[in-house]
């Protein structure tokens, strides 16, 4: 996964790249500089008398003893508080991003697909298991051992039709979580983040007919009974194959593939044995002798196509023909040797044309199938002693537009001794095998007289039709489960973005994300920088800015009002989901937002986002102290989660005022991780002001030599009925030091509140540190107030445990750590999850080599 | 065929000294049991052998195949092909068995394909239940569950010779019959060699043994066949003590003390009253 060659030394120092700014105003902060940043930014006026009337009171506010303790050596007028940047405009293209930022990720060693998908500009990783199977011209090939090249099949969204697309691309995507989605006897493992096309149901509350909407939704996105997208067939491809002769040079059998030598090579794929003598060998076929019609076409076709006279044995069981020595070695020599338990259908079958892969599968139906025959039920079944030719069968068949169950194994007793049991497996057919051309009419009879065709196009009680066609159909999720970590693969396919795997229609790489910003524009979704919404968006941002922080918060929640440059503005309309998170990664990185940054994302009635702000990118700033204000407005019913990742050198205080407002049952969720800095002071709120509204606070906090991580959250709640969670955990390295300082507030008049903290701590080693201080003023005795604290040190048991197994002490601890920060983890999209897991390591790695 | 042989073994906690002179030797295939009363260095031994490092080896060599395992960190011994069933197994929150698996197998250099399906398998086999394949590791475990679980591990991991302390503590009779089997089968199948520390002769009837050495007072005082298994099951060890005429049966180590724990100073908050807003 790494990148090669990267310098960690540099990385455990921080880094600081060359400045290149087109202005520098003077250090310190008064209302000149203060004027001008505005003036900078051709902000209008109200902004500009915000920003004095907040520097009035920096000015005024005293610096705190805890701050001046712990920040011995801040100068505020020894900082930069605005610097223009280079760069101009908003990057949507990872070529477009500054080298500077390129090189970033490179010290962090992330691969380059993570990188664009770090810097904003293309999707995650979407990944499927290493043996899923893709549709490929070639049949059936396991993901892993796709290459470019290789032509694969892909949906055309826009006439539904399926086309044959080349492979641009083929990733290894690491091990991931594997989520199995069943449907219809399908099964295919992919990863959390990986889409799939859906049709759901999105009728209007009260409105009687179902509506469905076609969407690519990712894995995590989908719900058992969501209907999702299946290639029911494949355009024509494939060409006559050519056959292998012992002496090329006399044939006597044909030389390429017909439709007469498919049918013949099916048939005796299911019946047909080659009996070894001592001298020769003869190729035999064991078939009903009593189907007449059957009997004649073998012998048509073994004359026509190979010479010989095949004839009925004496014993009246099958058909052989004298001088079939040669054939039973051409036939072995084409893929077509082995006995009943061994045989498989060769792989130059899957890229024949059309005709001849049908008359293949009607041979062996011919041969070995069944077909029942009750008024509802004339379906095809092959039943056989060897699993892996059914599955071979099953593949064939999809290839031909057929459906078919998974090969079921079943149980019987020997037809001729009853005390033996025998294991047998039966794939049940299904769909439009009415194009399959068997030849016996015994079959055809049946087959011609079925009732119902399964096409996937219709379901019932619903109807969505009009989104499915001849090759697409849609079939309902069974089941969804995970199962695992296992290694993943992807690829990119050029032209529709998309391919067929397990006979699902999945999404490839790539383009996701610039989807995901023509989305948001249609659902009327605003996500810009706040440096851009004071001047496109006005109302809005007057409307709520600084209202639930304001300026005179405190200290650090003045400066920033002063002086605040960069940061996010999200509005979300009613009613409006964001499915995707929003990253703030490129937007930050290209506007150069300093270390005064200010967002304000305001969720609407029954609105709904997930905001994720990385800050493992770069460390721009030589300066030291960063002091970002967050504000966040959930109005009733509205929910929002914000994912925080901050990496800052060993040389920055990071004192971020972070505050939502919940109001009548909205729900806001902070999700902080806090790796880097000298000192950081966050304390994330969440004020619930309406009824039933809910807090929460998730955070991991690690703090290696000479890092202080005092963190914590704040709940207060106002309404009644409202609910708060508090989960913390830190880890202490090295004689780092972390503080859990919280409070959890019940307002006079907050009747039945509940409120649960839990703060646990791992600590390292004997010089590290870790303290826990929980507030609680409770203004209601009605409240429940749980309280959960642990320390635990990593145990020597534990290590000496892992080590046992074959782990290093490094890895034993890397490990150790991981599974005690999961319970955060776990809720961070993947990519966040890894890079948290990835950061914590380095750091450690970084204080221990 | 490998042979994993300890010689003249001492070891010590703070000064005081538990193993004074232990002599084994274990070829692949075997099952040695080792059976002591309680405080005669069983479990000492178990994790002197895969090197943990509250012990100071004070003479004695332990080999497998010649090569010296003193002085090697533990995660060396276990890529020798030596392996440890703790008695009582460390809960690791957060981390799922098959991950720590995976990171295991790639540690010892191997490369975990198809791991998910044999530890399907072994899960059936043993009659563990596959939920906690991704639990964490032996979070909230029974004792049986524990011990089926190391045995899980065991047969995944394939070592040259496990050593097994107490296997059979905390286990039922179902339990330990499927431990013993699965057990029994590695010895026969992949060759396992097997040191079964035990205070009980009840593991011996499901487990047959090669060899019995009894454990005193830091030292083997008797090897035998798995009849002296059935002779201390009619003596008990003070019995069986005075028919060999040794007189200390357990080693004297002082208790450990308590850590202590400073109080935590209390500060005010650093920020101050939120708005009132709406």
């Amino acid at each position: 996964m790494a990148v090669e060659g990267i310098d960690l030394g540099k990385y455990k120092l921080g880094w600081n790249d060359a400045d290149q700014y087109v202005y520098k105003p003077k250090k310190g902060v008064n209302e000149e500089v203060v004027r001008d940043i505005s003036h900078q930014k051709s902000e209008p006026e109200w902004m500009t008398k915000f920003r004095l009337k907040a520097l009035a009171r920096f000015e005024r506010k005293p610096m705190l003893d805890w701050f001046a303790q712990n920040m011995p050596d801040i100068d505020f007028d020894d900082i930069y508080y605005y610097i223009k940047p280079t760069e101009g405009g908003e990057v949507s293209d990872w070529d477009m991003l500054p080298e500077k930022m390129k090189e970033t990720y490179e010290k962090l060693g992330i691969p380059e697909a993570e990188r664009k998908y770090l810097s904003g500009v293309t999707s995650q990783y979407e990944c499927l298991r290493g043996s899923t199977l893709v549709w490929t011209t070639e049949g059936m090939r396991p993901i892993k051992e796709i290459e470019p090249g290789d032509e694969v099949f892909s949906l055309d969204e826009a006439s539904r039709e399926i086309v044959r697309a080349p492979v641009r691309g083929k990733a290894a995507s690491g091990d991931k979580e594997v989520f199995e989605i069943r449907a219809r006897g399908r099964v295919i493992g992919a990863s959390a983040n990986h889409p799939f096309l859906v049709l759901r149901d999105e009728r209007k509350p009260g409105r009687q007919r179902a509506r469905f909407k076609a969407r690519w939704v990712p894995v995590e996105g989908l719900r058992e009974g969501d209907y999702v997208a299946l290639a029911t067939d494949v355009p024509e491809y494939g060409e006559s194959a050519p056959l292998l002769l012992e002496w090329p040079d006399d044939p006597g059998f044909p030389i390429e593939t017909s439709v007469d030598f498919c049918w013949f090579a099916g048939v005796y794929l299911g019946d047909g044995y080659i009996k070894h003598s001592e001298s020769y060998a003869t190729l035999e076929i064991a078939i009903d002798v009593s189907d007449e019609e059957l009997v004649d076409e073998i012998r048509r076709v073994g004359r026509e196509l190979f010479g010989l006279d095949f004839r009925l044995a004496k014993d009246r069981q099958r058909l052989t023909a004298i001088g079939s020595s040669a054939l039973a070695e051409f036939f072995e020599l084409n893929g077509l040797g082995g006995t009943a338990h061994t045989k498989r259908i060769p792989d130059w079958v899957s890229s024949l044309p059309v005709a001849q892969r049908l008359a293949f599968v009607a041979g062996y139906i011919d041969a070995d199938g069944y077909v029942r025959d009750y008024p509802t039920n004339r379906d095809v079944s092959l039943t056989s002693a060897n699993s892996s030719l059914l599955e071979d069968a099953k593949q064939l068949l999809a290839l031909c537009g057929i459906s078919s169950s998974s090969v079921i194994e079943f149980t019987s007793r020997h037809s001729l001794d009853r005390n033996r049991m025998m294991t047998g497996y039966r794939l049940q057919l299904s769909g439009r095998f009415d194009r399959i051309p068997c030849r016996s009419p015994r079959r055809t009879n049946r087959m011609g007289r079925r009732a119902f065709v399964h096409t996937n196009r219709s379901a019932k009680g619903t109807t969505f039709r009009s989104h499915t066609s001849d090759m697409l159909g849609f079939v309902r999720i069974d089941e969804i489960e995970s199962v695992g970590v296992e290694p993943t693969y992807d690829i990119e396919v050029e032209g529709h973005h998309n391919f067929v795997a397990e006979g699902f229609v999945v999404h490839n790489s790539e383009v996701v994300y610039h989807k995901n910003r023509a989305d948001l524009e249609k659902q009327g979704v605003l996500f810009s920088s706040m440096d851009h919404a004071v001047r496109d968006y006005p109302e809005l941002v007057r409307e709520h800015f600084a209202t639930v922080i304001p300026p005179g918060d405190n200290k650090f929640a003045a400066l920033n009002s002063a002086t605040w440059s960069g940061g996010s503005f999200v509005y979300v309309p009613p009613d409006t989901h964001v499915e995707m998170p929003l990253q703030a990664y490129f937007r930050i990185n290209s506007e150069n937002a300093g270390q005064f940054e200010r967002t304000l994302i305001i969720a609407d009635e029954g609105a709904s986002v997930h905001y994720v702000e990385g800050c493992s990118a770069p460390v721009y700033s030589s300066d030291s102290l960063h002091s970002a204000v967050v504000e966040l407005i959930a109005k009733p019913g509205a929910r929002i989660r914000y994912t925080t990742i901050q990496n800052w050198s060993p040389n920055v205080y990071n004192l971020v005022t972070k505050r939502a407002r919940a109001e009548t049952e909205a729900t806001v969720e902070w999700i902080d991780g806090n790796i880097g800095s000298k000192l950081t002071m966050k304390y994330p709120a969440v004020v619930m002001t309406g009824p039933k509204a809910h807090g929460e606070v998730l955070s991991v906090a690690y703090a290696g030599e000479g890092m202080h991580q005092d963190a914590g959250a704040k709940m207060t709640h106002v309404a009644p009925e409202t609910t708060s969670i508090i989960d913390s955990k830190s880890i202490s390295k090295d004689g780092g030091r972390t503080t859990y300082r919280g409070l959890v507030k019940v307002e006079e008049g907050a009747h039945n509140v509940k409120s649960h903290v839990r703060c646990d701590a791992l600590v390292l080693d004997e010089d590290s540190r870790s303290d826990t201080y929980p507030y609680m003023e409770v203004g209601e005795k009605d409240a429940r107030i749980g309280h959960e604290a642990t320390v635990s040190k990593v145990g020597e048991d534990q290590i000496f445990y892992l080590m046992s197994r074959g782990l290093t002490e490094q890895q034993a601890t890397a490990m150790i750590v991981n599974g005690f920060i999961e319970p955060i983890t776990k809720t961070l999209p993947m990519e966040y999850a890894v890079e948290l897991s990835r950061l914590i390591e380095l750091n450690m790695e970084g204080a221990v080599g | 065929m490998s042979v994993l042989k300890v010689t003249d073994l001492h070891a010590a906690v703070d000064g005081h000294e538990i193993l004074r002179g232990v002599d084994l030797e274990i070829a692949s295939g075997e099952v040695h049991a080792l059976m002591g009363p309680n405080g005669s260095g069983k479990s000492t031994l178990a994790h002197v052998l895969m090197g943990r490092d509250d012990y100071d080896v004070t003479a004695g060599s332990v080999t497998i195949d010649g090569e010296e395992l003193l002085g090697l960190p533990t995660w060396q011994r276990a890529e020798r092909g030596l392996f440890l069933a703790m008695q009582y197994p460390v809960e690791v929150p957060g981390v799922r068995l098959v991950d720590f698996l995976e990171a295991a197998i790639r540690g010892r250099g191997g490369e975990p394909n198809g791991l998910t399906v044999r530890l399907a398998a072994e899960a059936e086999r043993l009659h563990v239940d596959e939920q906690f394949l991704t639990r964490g590791v032996n979070v909230e475990f029974s004792g049986g569950e524990q011990k089926r679980a190391e045995t899980l591990q065991l047969a995944v991991l394939e070592p040259t010779f496990a050593i097994l302390d107490e296997i059979d503590s905390g286990l039922d009779v179902d339990a330990l019959r499927d431990v013993a089997r699965r057990i029994e089968a590695m010895t026969t199948e992949d060759r396992l060699g097997v040191l079964a520390i035990t205070h009980y002769a009840r593991l011996l009837s499901e487990l047959r043994a090669d060899r019995v050495h009894i454990l005193m007072g830091g030292r083997v005082v008797a090897s035998g066949g798995p009849e002296l298994a059935d002779t201390l099951e009619r003596t008990g060890y003070e019995g069986l003590a005075e028919d060999l005429g040794v007189d200390e049966l357990a080693v004297e180590v002082p208790a450990e003390q308590e850590p202590e724990f400073a109080d935590p100073t209390e500060f005010a908050l650093p920020f101050e009253e939120p708005p009132r807003t709406t």
